[in-house]
């Protein structure tokens, strides 16, 4: 027979284990108190520190970081996920992490490298005071966004990188890996900006592009060039069929450069496109129609702009959880991935940050998209 | 002493008063800000050093002294939690920084009620039901006789015994509220409808019991027992505190109780004006509106629950104005004077209803 003593000792370490893994009070104080110390010690959240800050056009910026160590590392053109307050107001943005896998392994050290947009609130706080010391809470890599492996083939798929403005984030950091691993690969970069002066990261793209024999860098200025044509991209690249493509910039430019490539003859498969930035504020009026999706159901309905949120879901044959109907007890908050609401208690459009809503007192306006209701 | 509800207002006035407390809380949402989140952040920061210090200070204690300062922090840190900071989180006060921490839907408090249990029965039912008889089932925790419209029964007699075991096991009375016993007696609900909410139950009030009554005191070793008693303590202040603020709240001398048909088709400034005379606040410093979460401030909770707590002193002082102006009573007094009509109201109707004329209606009182 067992040791009794033994058995308690191991039901005891059992519950302990059990009330350690329920992420409840115990971890949230020990995570305080090593917060309170150092911000970067925390073990519930990932965060990183600024330590330098480099100018790269007058309205595009490197933020070097220095994530805390639990950090798992990323593949070239991955992104990470930034959370910064805003007067109180927690606002999230993906970005690309510019800089090397290896300059990572080597130093801990990752960059982003942001573009000041008009009105954009989040890149304007990061320009504007985000600070060197500073810390920020920062997700796991993620993306698929990368450079596809060969499989043990002879000669290698022959990347040609297509970017537009800040859309070389992804591909400066694909470049910098391309140099690291096979620096005598073939590839080619044809990168377009308004203008000279908004050329993100001219001398870095110079030095890398000349210091490898088989890349080269075409740069294009729409300024004084106008938009991409076929004729230009054949002309840029001559083997385009022949090459695994890569694009990232703005939704137009990806929609023409796609519809260009597959004109001569590149194949679906061989395009891979990294879509982001902030897509533009919409402001409609009520009684807008559009389709609202419902994500965690799969289900939809057409919105004619004048039912609540919470009344399409129920004719939708959804049984969402609510309660006063009126807006006065939050039973009915669900999370928007997209789209705007009118609050009907208040007469205003949500802003389009604002992910957590009131179902029964929102009217969808235009096409909308939520997670879980 | 129940005013009808259209008896002293017009339509219209009703109207206008609806509308000045909705801009009133526009006003304060287009406000909202960093220093709304720097409140609840610095309440949270208290809270967790004083409950860190008090169960330090309960399990290493060499004497009474610092062990009943500690079962005094962790008191604090408990009443804080519940209070300031969970109660209010809860209420979607703090949805708007779209921190997790800080989420209605998401926040777990520390008390046996389960979170989505009391969002159901509080934050709903409570709150769109205020003081309607029968539909509201806070009022009077299906426990106590607070007004003649309930039947007098010999049992009433001893409603002051109900009350002060209501007060003891108060987060188990909240925790259980869903539970409608009154339905399961008179049948209306079966035992079978409520298993769901028995096993959400049971699983939130294990984890809370085992807590600070099994894996806090097994990590004093043989310090247990001061350990286990001073957790007790900690919870038994805490539920005396919070029992006694709520009461403070809603059942007050003058707090007016609704009956259903009055509130059919109400509109927005009805709701408002209902909530009003539902509740009632008291007066204090800034520590006691902190420490009752400013339920202190129930009139504005209630007419306002979503907007950040810290809020209502300054919305307070235009309520009263409007208050003024449209001849509405304000229902506030100290702190103590209020418990003393709780304490009072209590006893009145432990005995049957007096054959007399009523008291005349507590308008301006």
């Amino acid at each position: 027979m067992q040791n009794p003593l033994a058995n308690a000792t191991q039901y005891i370490t059992a519950l302990a284990t059990r009330f350690w893994q329920q992420n409840g009070a115990l971890q949230t104080y020990l995570d305080f108190l090593l917060s309170e110390v150092d911000p970067m010690l925390s073990l519930q959240r990932y965060m990183a520190e600024v330590t330098r800050i480099i100018d790269e056009t007058d309205d595009t910026k490197t933020f070097v970081l220095r994530p805390s160590s639990r950090w798992q590392g990323f593949q070239a053109g991955q992104y990470i996920n930034i959370a910064t307050e805003i007067n109180g107001v927690t606002l999230r943005r993906n970005y690309s992490i510019s800089s090397s896998p290896d300059a990572f392994k080597q130093h801990q050290l990752i960059s982003i490298t942001v573009k000041k947009i008009p009105g954009g609130r989040v890149s304007t706080h990061l320009h504007n005071h985000l600070n060197i010391g500073d810390t920020l809470a920062i997700s796991p890599a993620s993306g698929s966004f990368t450079l596809v492996k060969r499989e043990n083939k002879k000669q290698s798929d022959k990347p040609l990188f297509i970017a537009a403005g800040s859309g070389i984030t992804p591909v400066m950091s694909m470049l910098l890996n391309v140099k690291e691993t096979s620096p005598a690969q073939d590839a080619a970069l044809i990168y377009y900006v308004n203008s000279p002066q908004s050329l993100i990261f001219e001398a870095q793209l110079k030095a890398l592009t000349g210091s490898l024999p088989n890349v080269s860098f075409i740069p294009h200025f729409t300024e004084s060039e106008g938009y991409i044509t076929s004729q230009q991209l054949q002309h840029d690249c001559p083997d385009l069929a022949e090459r695994t493509i890569y694009l990232c910039g703005p939704q137009p430019f990806m929609e023409s450069v796609t519809s260009h490539a597959k004109e001569l003859g590149v194949a679906d498969g061989r395009i891979h496109l990294e879509s982001f930035g902030a897509s533009s504020p919409v402001t409609r009026q009520s009684g807008t129609k559009g389709q609202v999706s419902f994500l965690n159901s799969g289900k939809s309905i057409q919105s004619q702009g004048d039912k609540t949120l919470l009344e399409l879901a129920e004719s939708a044959g959804l049984n969402p959880k609510y309660g006063c109907r009126s807006g006065i007890c939050h039973e009915c908050k669900c999370s928007k991935s997209s789209g705007q609401v009118l609050n009907t208690l208040t007469g205003e459009l949500t802003p389009d940050d604002q992910t957590q809503i009131q179902a029964c007192i929102s009217i969808p306006v235009g096409d909308i998209s939520i997670d879980s209701l | 002493m129940k005013t009808n509800i259209l008896d002293t207002l017009t339509h219209q006035e009703l109207d206008a008063f609806g509308h000045e407390l909705d801009q009133l809380r526009q006003e304060v949402i287009n406000d909202l800000g960093q220093r709304d989140a720097d409140h609840i952040r610095n309440i949270i920061k208290k809270q967790r050093y004083s409950e860190v210090a008090g169960r330090a200070l309960i399990h290493f204690s060499l004497n009474p002294l610092s062990w009943a300062v500690g079962v005094g922090l962790l008191s604090t840190a408990k009443i804080l939690e519940n209070m300031e900071i969970g109660h209010n989180v809860m209420h979607g006060q703090y949805d708007w920084m779209n921190d997790p921490a800080l989420n209605s839907q998401t926040y777990e408090w520390d008390t046996v009620c389960d979170a989505e249990s009391w969002r159901k029965t509080h934050n709903f039912e409570h709150h769109t039901y205020t003081n309607i008889l029968g539909k509201d089932r806070d009022y009077g925790y299906a426990v106590l006789r607070l007004t003649d419209d309930e039947p007098w029964k010999p049992r009433h007699l001893f409603q002051f015994i109900n009350y002060g075991v209501l007060s003891v096991f108060f987060q188990w009375g909240v925790g259980l509220h869903e539970l409608e016993t009154e339905k399961l007696r008179s049948g209306e609900v079966t035992w079978k409808d409520k298993l769901p909410f028995i096993k959400r139950f049971a699983k939130k009030a294990a984890k809370q019991v085992s807590k600070d009554y099994i894996v806090f005191p097994l990590l004093a070793g043989p310090m247990a027992p001061k350990v286990f008693l001073g957790n007790m303590l900690a919870n038994l202040n805490r539920n005396l505190w919070t029992s006694t603020i709520i009461f403070c709240g809603h059942f007050t001398e003058d707090a007016q109780t609704f009956k259903e048909e009055e509130c059919e088709n109400e509109s927005r400034g009805m709701w408002y004006y209902r909530q009003l005379l539902g509740s009632s606040n008291f007066t204090g410093s800034k520590w006691l509106h902190i420490m009752s979460g400013h339920l202190s401030y129930q009139i504005e909770h209630h007419m306002f629950p979503d907007i950040p707590a810290h809020r209502y002193p300054e919305m307070a002082t235009k309520v009263q104005q409007l208050c003024e102006k449209y001849d509405i009573p304000y229902n506030t007094g100290s702190f103590g004077s209020q418990f003393k009509t709780v304490l009072a109201r209590i006893a009145r109707y432990s005995l049957p209803p007096k054959k007399t004329a009523p008291r005349s209606p507590a308008v301006g009182a």
